[in-house]
């Protein structure tokens, strides 16, 4: 397989303008293969579709068949996949904390005599899951204190009240809490995912508990969940795949069941908001490690360090992100439009560092510089990030989409959105997106990015117009059905919000 | 003083025939008045006014015409309209509407404008629930006990039991007492069901020959007149051909884009696109009556051999989602967990053969002598190369499991007396749209089967009854969730229409319009807001 092949395959969707610099650094020398033996041209197929999952399999399968130069390849690829995955599980996380914290919300404060008490814990886990600790706090303290709870559940919300106070540096009362009875396969393992978390216990013990809990022949949704969390704490992320791969993602963590003397039995279905950042954290993970082991090789290291920034930078992990990134400006040979790339992302890590006025300079000059739609998208996202103003980014970007057609504007117009979300400039961000969508295939993930997706769903969402958003993730769900918690979420919401006459009409 | 020569130039005929005043209520907002919005429709509507129509054409044009006593405004608030402000009982069965005395009704030839008072409300509530006046409105308002007037200009309306999101249902449109010329029941054949006047942002001004709907900005509404001088609903036989008007300036706005036009739609950057009734869905409705139907195999034998993905992909271009159930899949009433019936015709034929059907000579399946041939009615102002080609393949896929299908396209009204009236079909292909509420009881409660009614298929079901009524009783949002839940799975497995799609939809409207806010059912609710930069008005 040349490069020039593998360059014009890729020529449609808009995401293979990243993957050709990547393949134009990485195969260079690469043998001819066919459709049939070739597992990365397959699976770069898959990923041009967004079906990031498949993908993934597809070469998780390959890797110990390839001889090392095309193991090396697909490893790059692979990395890029959960790379893009990850992307899209914490653009879900952001859309789904707005329907679930809403939707529990409503569900505490709804008037009925048969109000949920399970919510309680779900919004209090929810809370913790966005960081917000004290508020968390608050409602786990009221979960441990209902007799109407079950007992395994209160102390469960012990745990998560340990975790609060680990947060808020209370170490001492947190670690009481944790040590709280209560010896079910369940508590035990939200117990040593708090602790994992906390890093408050050594890796060992934590994998070897992880272990046991595995081996059981059925694991409800809430125990998988915490297996993916605790062996991401012990660094084994091969094995919380496989947990997860195991789980039926969408189904829901707990259905309350209400009496009823007589007629319909209620139901409601709560869900883990935090199995969509541990997912985030698995894939990301995951790609850090197929990009690690793809820069071993010679030819693939200037792309693979390219996205092990990415991946780095979006774990946290900001000293190492710039040296990478460091190394590929120090490349002379590579492509100008990825050079570009790269000092923006430099920027948004400096950022981060808190050299911000530097960070918004770079990008500000950037831009007036540059009309690449792909570097402007990677400024404004940056920007977005980095919840910066970048007044004189946005005009330039805004003038650039207004004068751009067609697909090759999709991305920047996904970032000017995604830009307006965070900013909560709904109408704003929904007008960009739309604008960036192929309407022929509205819903599909072949031709939208399922990340922006998910941020249009979400602006549709914030406006009240849930049947939009609905039916987004309804397309979505065939694909991710993780999703399944934002769609319960935004229906519930939907349902008490709505107000309709009753009305239909033949169309 | 613009404005006002504005429509004297424009519109200076109908001015005159209508008598409208010289002073008029500008809505003061610094946007200009003026110019002229063309729409295209797909097709005409049958009625004007908004108790007897049941299609979305009429919906848009009685949105422009009239005012219920509350709105819901973009954000789902319900917002004061004919009804100035209002209170409702603690227990929530009474509610207390103090009316705006400043609302005048839009004036007949000859006619100065009469005020809008609590008389109009209580008639019409009463001619709405009039036995023989013809609406799917009745089931939707049984839930109110009675309407009195205790004052010009307030009124209180009792309901027999509190419900869920009551004051939303207030915003059904009220008409003038003096409107209709039978003033205790309305039909389509009264002269005010195509010639109806109202208190709402625009007024009924003519309907030419060729059927376009004219309607002239209202000078006296009380929100303020509407900034556009005239709509005009203009109807098209052919869903390409409104692309053309569109992309040639003959419209300036299409309320459907046909889905195989969106592409060249959004690359024209002249027009905005903008998604509109995601809560519709396409269907082959069963007459139950038919013994043959009446038989649930026989429903889920047609729904099996039919390939939906594949018509779906081959007809319209992927540009939709097949469905499982009665409610759209953007709605908060889909029931996630129930997955369409798959394309197996071999199920099919088993499923027949368990009905008592048997291959005859000619490959038509038979039973007891009779040859399971049915009629499908489709109606030809609905019909569209898409359309076309699905009753096509419809025959086929069935062809191929023993069932003979004849197919009728027939004119819009004549399709609707067969369907809706006469009951004299077995299938029919036709689309419904939904607002929020996810309301199904007219299709498929039982109390709904008759003359002119949506129940048309007359399926009757008494568990399905019961799941509506209680579904309506309880003021529990998440209860009324699993009620439709298994409404949802109930109606999948006994199929009493085969579910097809939901389409992309999307409408288009030229840049030159500006502040258009779309409502996502109702279409214009917010277009008396909408304007026209003075030097793009035609």
């Amino acid at each position: 397989m040349t490069c020039r092949s593998v360059c014009n395959r890729l020529s449609g969707p808009l995401f293979a303008q990243w993957f050709v610099a990547a393949l134009a650094v990485a195969l260079v020398t690469s043998a001819p293969a066919s459709g049939a033996d070739d597992p990365v041209g397959a699976a770069t197929k898959l990923y041009e579709k967004r079906r990031y999952e498949q993908a993934a399999r597809m070469l998780e399968g390959e890797l110990a068949r390839l001889d090392a130069g095309r193991r090396a390849q697909a490893q790059l690829v692979l990395g890029m996949i959960y790379l893009r995955n990850a992307d899209l599980h914490q653009a879900l996380a952001r859309t789904a904390a707005a329907a679930e914290l809403d939707y529990l919300d409503k569900l505490l404060k709804t008037g009925t005599e048969d109000r949920s008490r399970y919510a309680r814990l779900y919004l209090a886990e929810a809370l913790l899951a966005r960081g917000s600790a004290a508020e968390a706090r608050r409602h786990f303290e009221q979960v441990r204190a209902d007799p109407g709870i079950e007992s395994r559940y209160r102390a469960i919300a012990s745990v998560g009240l340990g975790s609060v106070l680990w947060a808020q540096r209370d170490a001492e009362r947190a670690r009481s809490m944790w040590a709280a009875p209560g010896a079910t396969a369940e508590i035990t393992l939200a117990r040593a995912a708090a602790q994992g978390r906390a890093q408050a216990v050594d890796v060992k013990s934590l994998q070897r508990v992880a272990d046991d809990a595995s081996r059981a022949p059925e694991l409800s949704p809430r125990t998988r969940r915490y297996l993916i969390e605790i062996y991401l704490a012990t660094g084994t992320p091969d094995k919380a795949l496989a947990v997860a791969r195991a789980a039926d993602l969408g189904m829901a963590s707990y259905v309350e069941r209400f009496k009823v003397a007589k007629g319909t039995a209620k139901s409601i279905n709560l869900y883990d908001l935090a199995l969509l950042t541990d997912l985030t954290r698995l894939y990301r993970e995951l790609a850090r490690r197929q990009l690690e082991q793809a820069a071993a090789d010679a030819r693939m290291k200037p792309s693979a360090e390219y996205y092990l920034a990415e991946a780095l930078s979006g774990l946290g992990a900001s000293d190492e992100a710039l040296t990478y990134v460091q190394a590929f400006l120090a490349r002379p040979q590579a492509p100008a439009q990825y050079r570009e790339r790269a000092l923006a992302r430099q920027a948004l890590i400096a950022h981060r560092q808190g050299r911000r006025a530097e960070a918004e300079s770079t990008w500000a000059a950037m831009a007036e510089q540059g009309s690449d739609p792909e570097v402007l998208a990677d400024i404004v996202l940056g920007c977005s990030d980095a919840e910066a103003q970048c007044g004189k980014v946005l005009a330039r970007a805004g003038q650039v989409t207004e004068a751009g057609d067609g697909r090759r504007y999709q991305r920047l117009n996904f970032a000017l959105g995604s830009y307006y979300l965070r900013k909560k400039d709904y109408p704003r961000a929904i007008s960009y997106m739309e604008a960036g969508r192929d309407k022929s295939n509205k819903n599909k993930i072949e031709a939208n990015d399922p990340e922006m997706l998910a941020g249009l769903a979400e602006a549709y969402y914030r406006t009240k117009k849930f049947s939009e958003g609905l039916e987004i993730f309804f397309e979505m769900s065939k694909e991710f059905p993780v999703v399944r918690q934002i769609q319960e979420a935004m229906q519930g919401v939907y349902s008490m919000e709505q107000r309709s006459a009753g009305d239909v009409k033949i169309l | 003083m613009k404005r006002i020569l504005t429509i004297a130039v424009l519109g200076l005929g109908a001015a005159i025939a209508l008598c409208i005043p010289a002073h008029a209520a500008p809505k003061g907002d610094g946007r200009p008045d003026g110019g002229v919005l063309n729409y295209s429709e797909y097709g005409r509507p049958a009625t004007l006014d908004p108790i007897t129509s049941n299609e979305t054409i009429s919906l848009r044009i009685t949105e422009l015409v009239f005012n219920g006593l509350v709105g819901i405004d973009e954000k789902q608030e319900i917002v004061p309209e004919l009804a100035e402000r209002w209170e409702a009982s603690k227990d929530g069965r009474v509610f207390t509407f103090f009316l705006r005395k400043d609302v005048k009704w839009h004036p007949r030839e000859g006619e100065t404008p009469r005020p809008f008072t609590a008389d109009d409300v209580v008639f019409t509530y009463n001619i709405m629930m009039h036995p023989k006046t013809i609406t799917p409105l009745k089931v939707r308002y049984e839930f109110i006990e009675k309407i009195e007037k205790t004052g010009d200009y307030t009124v209180v309306c009792t309901l027999k039991r509190p419900i869920l999101n009551a004051l939303a249902k207030f915003s059904f449109k009220i008409i003038p007492k003096h409107g209709p010329a039978n003033p205790q029941y309305l039909t389509r054949e009264d002269r005010f069901a195509h010639s109806p006047i109202g208190t709402g942002p625009y007024m009924l001004q003519t309907v030419t020959g060729d059927g376009e709907v004219v309607l002239v900005a209202n000078p006296d509404y009380f929100k303020g007149r509407a900034h556009i001088d005239k709509f005009i609903a203009r109807p098209f036989a052919d869903q390409n051909i409104m692309a053309q008007a569109l992309m040639f300036n003959a419209v300036d706005m299409i309320v459907l884009v046909n889905p195989r036009n969106l592409p060249e739609v959004q690359g024209d950057k002249r027009f905005v696109l903008q998604p509109y009734n995601a809560l519709s869905y396409s269907f082959f409705g069963y007459n139950v009556r038919n013994p043959l139907l009446a038989d649930r195999r026989v429903r889920q034998a047609i729904t099996a051999a039919v390939n939906r993905w594949e018509m779906l992909d081959s007809f319209f271009n992927g540009q939709g989602t097949v469905i499982s159930g009665p409610f759209a899949p953007g709605s908060w009433a889909y029931n996630l967990d129930v997955k369409p019936l798959l394309f197996a015709p071999d199920r099919a034929r088993t499923l027949l053969a368990e009905a008592g059907f048997k291959p005859g000579a000619d490959g038509t399946m038979e039973k007891d002598g009779k040859k399971l041939v049915l009629s499908l009615k489709v109606p030809i102002e609905k019909e569209s190369e898409a359309v076309k080609r699905v009753v096509l393949a419809f025959q086929n896929y069935l062809k191929n499991v023993g069932i003979a299908i004849t197919v009728e396209f027939k004119e819009w009204q004549a399709w609707k007396e067969d369907v809706f009236l006469e009951h004299n079909f077995d299938i029919m292909f036709a689309s419904w749209v939904f607002d929020d509420s996810a309301d199904i009881s007219s299709l498929f409660h039982s109390a709904e089967i008759g003359d002119w009614k949506n129940n048309f298929g007359g399926y009757s079901n008494p568990e399905v009854d019961g799941l509506i009524v209680e579904s309506k009783l309880t003021l529990d949002h998440e209860k009324r969730r699993t009620i439709n839940r298994k409404l949802h799975a109930i109606l999948a497995e006994e199929q009493p229409y085969a579910f097809l799609w939901t389409l992309t939809n999307y409408s288009a409207y030229h840049k030159k319009v500006r502040r258009v806010q779309i409502h996502p059912y109702k279409f214009f609710s917010f277009a008396d807001e909408w304007f026209i930069p003075a030097g793009e008005q035609k």
